[in-house]
């Protein structure tokens, strides 16, 4: 007997997503992020978003400026190597997103205290600074605690548990047990602490190829609630093991980014005139995606050391 | 003197030579991207071959074969001697495993508190910067930080207009207060001069200023009132061995170094 496969298609898993949910992002850098996903979600209006954003640049920079965003939980926001998300700067400068900062780790633990169905988890980063002191959120994220086991006093952050979490992997088996190489971020603790969870994929393998890299699966399957087949999913960032980022399209965006006509014009010409993810990476090519494969040792893209 | 030069070194190639000399062999290093990265790599390649590099990304000791441009770059991934993500490698560094962390900032106030997060108001700032990241952590846990800022009245100021990163935040016993367990920054290294901290007041003091600079130019370019250290001498210049290893060795496309930053 045979679990029921979870595969899908994108627009059935963003459909998993309603008005004024809060979302959490696989990816660090430019690496990792599901946006393929995200372009469909564009697609479809969702809006009313919260973000717990603790590395997801892009996720959030591509929603923010769609105008989908009401709230963020942050720790960090930018692009390395290009500067400041511009769209979300200019909207919290606006004051049409409201911002709740952090440190890495806080946010980070806030969501492992969600997938431990704990209500808090002790921390000592973010003590005497305004990390602490402005509280902007719905509900206050930071308080001091004392041991229960001696006299010691310590900070502590509440749990989150964001309504849906979304995560983009190397491969994946039909029941959304996924390989993520390289860095994981803080896959364990959005898996976890999500009440849907949403896997994108760049290969669908059979279970047989996950068993035999058992110690190495990111996302346990029976967390998972939708897989889907997405190659090149996180174009125009990178995918480690299976292709590097690609310049020439980010910069695309971070020159569109400079003003709020430029970066609508760019939504439309790159998100919403495709209706799917097929027809956006048929505007690419297979050339161009073929030029951006990782060599299998180095590990990055032909061509650079 | 004969592998000094007094001249013919550029303000970021000082500011990275400065700090690469703050990390010592041995030591376990949590860094982000820019002139930091160069700084760890350059000490690496010189006084401290037994430094283990730590990323927010979760790259353990890379060994990387050219510059990286980002913390979650590939190359630093594939050559690291460990990959996890960044809960782990930030447990580890609150777990008291890091010994020195470095950083860069946009405002810093006179006990090395900084701002990464807004400019102006916090809910509708003049400017929304990125946001604290790894930052408030390293400051937080590591044994010792140092920041790294280019020198101007806009960054050194009375007053940050958030405290996104904790230096001694109000002086002397308030990390302590706060139960803050690394034990803060040790020094702010500029592209006029070196700050260390008076341990009495934990205050910024001139530690040192670079080769032509005067301790006026510094005053002129810090927003706050600021001492000498009893000890204030010349920044020792980068030697030729350093700046030809930085230069035909770690950065020689000047992704971070960059050519026209002359000072």
């Amino acid at each position: 007997m045979t679990a029921r496969s979870k595969l899908c298609d994108l627009a059935a898993a963003a459909r998993l997503v309603p008005p004024g949910a809060t979302l959490s992002f696989s990816g660090f850098g430019h690496a990792g992020h599901p946006l393929a996903f995200v372009r469909e979600l564009i697609r479809q209006g969702t809006g009313d978003l919260t973000l717990h954003a603790v590395a997801e640049c892009w996720p959030a920079e591509f929603l923010v400026a769609a105008q989908r965003v009401s709230r963020i939980n942050l720790s960090n926001l930018m692009f390395e190597g290009l500067g400041r998300c511009r769209a979300i700067s200019r909207a919290v400068e606006q004051g049409s997103v409201a911002v709740d900062d952090h440190s890495h780790l806080a946010l980070s633990l806030r969501l492992l205290a969600g997938a431990w169905d704990v209500p808090f988890l002790p921390v000592r980063s973010m003590a005497g600074t305004d990390l602490t002191a402005v509280q902007t959120g719905p509900a206050p994220k930071y308080a001091r605690v004392r041991s229960p086991f001696g006299d010691e006093e310590t900070g502590a952050v509440a749990a989150l548990r964001p309504d849906v979490a979304v995560i983009h992997v190397n491969k994946a088996d039909e029941q959304g047990n996924g390989i993520v190489y390289g860095a994981i971020s803080v896959i364990d603790a959005q898996v976890r602490s999500a009440r849907t969870v949403v896997v994108t994929a760049e290969r669908i393998v059979p279970a047989e190829e996950i068993t035999a890299e058992n110690q190495v699966v990111t996302v346990p399957g029976i967390f998972v609630d939708a897989v889907v087949h997405t190659p090149y999913g996180a174009h125009p960032g990178g995918m480690y093991g299976e292709y590097d980022e690609d310049p020439a399209a980010m910069a695309e965006y971070y020159t569109a980014s400079r003003d709020p006509d430029t970066v609508a014009d760019y939504l439309a010409a790159h998100v919403l005139a495709h209706p799917d993810h097929a027809a956006y990476l048929a505007t690419l090519g297979s050339q161009r995606l073929f030029g951006l494969r990782v060599d299998p040792t180095l590990k990055i893209a032909r061509g650079t050391a | 003197m004969s592998d000094r030069i007094s001249a013919g070194f550029t303000a970021d190639e000082i500011m990275t030579v400065v700090t690469a000399r703050h990390i010592a062999d041995g030591d376990t290093v949590f860094i982000g991207t820019g002139l930091p990265m160069v700084a760890a790599y350059l000490a690496k390649a010189t006084h401290a071959p037994g430094v283990a590099l730590m990323f927010e990304s979760g790259v353990l000791d890379p060994r990387p074969r050219s510059i990286a441009k980002a913390v979650g770059d590939p190359r630093l991934i594939s050559t690291a001697r460990r990959t996890s993500g960044m809960l782990d490698s930030l447990l580890m560094l609150h777990g008291g495993r890091v010994d020195l962390g470095v950083l860069g900032c946009a405002q810093i106030d006179r006990f090395g508190n900084v701002n990464t997060t807004a400019i102006g108001s916090y809910q509708r700032p003049s400017t929304r910067l990125p946001g604290s990241g790894g930052a408030n952590d390293i400051a937080s846990c590591a044994r010792r930080h140092l920041i790294v800022a280019r020198h101007s009245r806009r960054t050194f100021v009375e007053r940050v207009d958030y405290l996104t990163t904790p230096g001694h935040l109000t002086g002397p016993g308030a990390r302590e207060r706060a139960g803050l367990p690394g034990g803060g920054p040790v020094g702010v290294v500029t592209d006029l001069c070196e700050f260390g901290f008076d341990p009495a007041t934990r205050e910024m003091v001139i530690a040192t200023v670079h080769p032509g600079v005067t301790v006026d130019d510094v005053y002129a370019a810090t927003g706050f009132d600021v001492g000498t250290a009893p000890d204030l001498h010349e920044t020792p210049p980068p030697s030729a061995a350093e700046l030809d290893i930085l230069r035909t060795r770690i950065d020689p496309d000047g992704v971070y170094l960059k050519p026209n930053r002359n000072r």
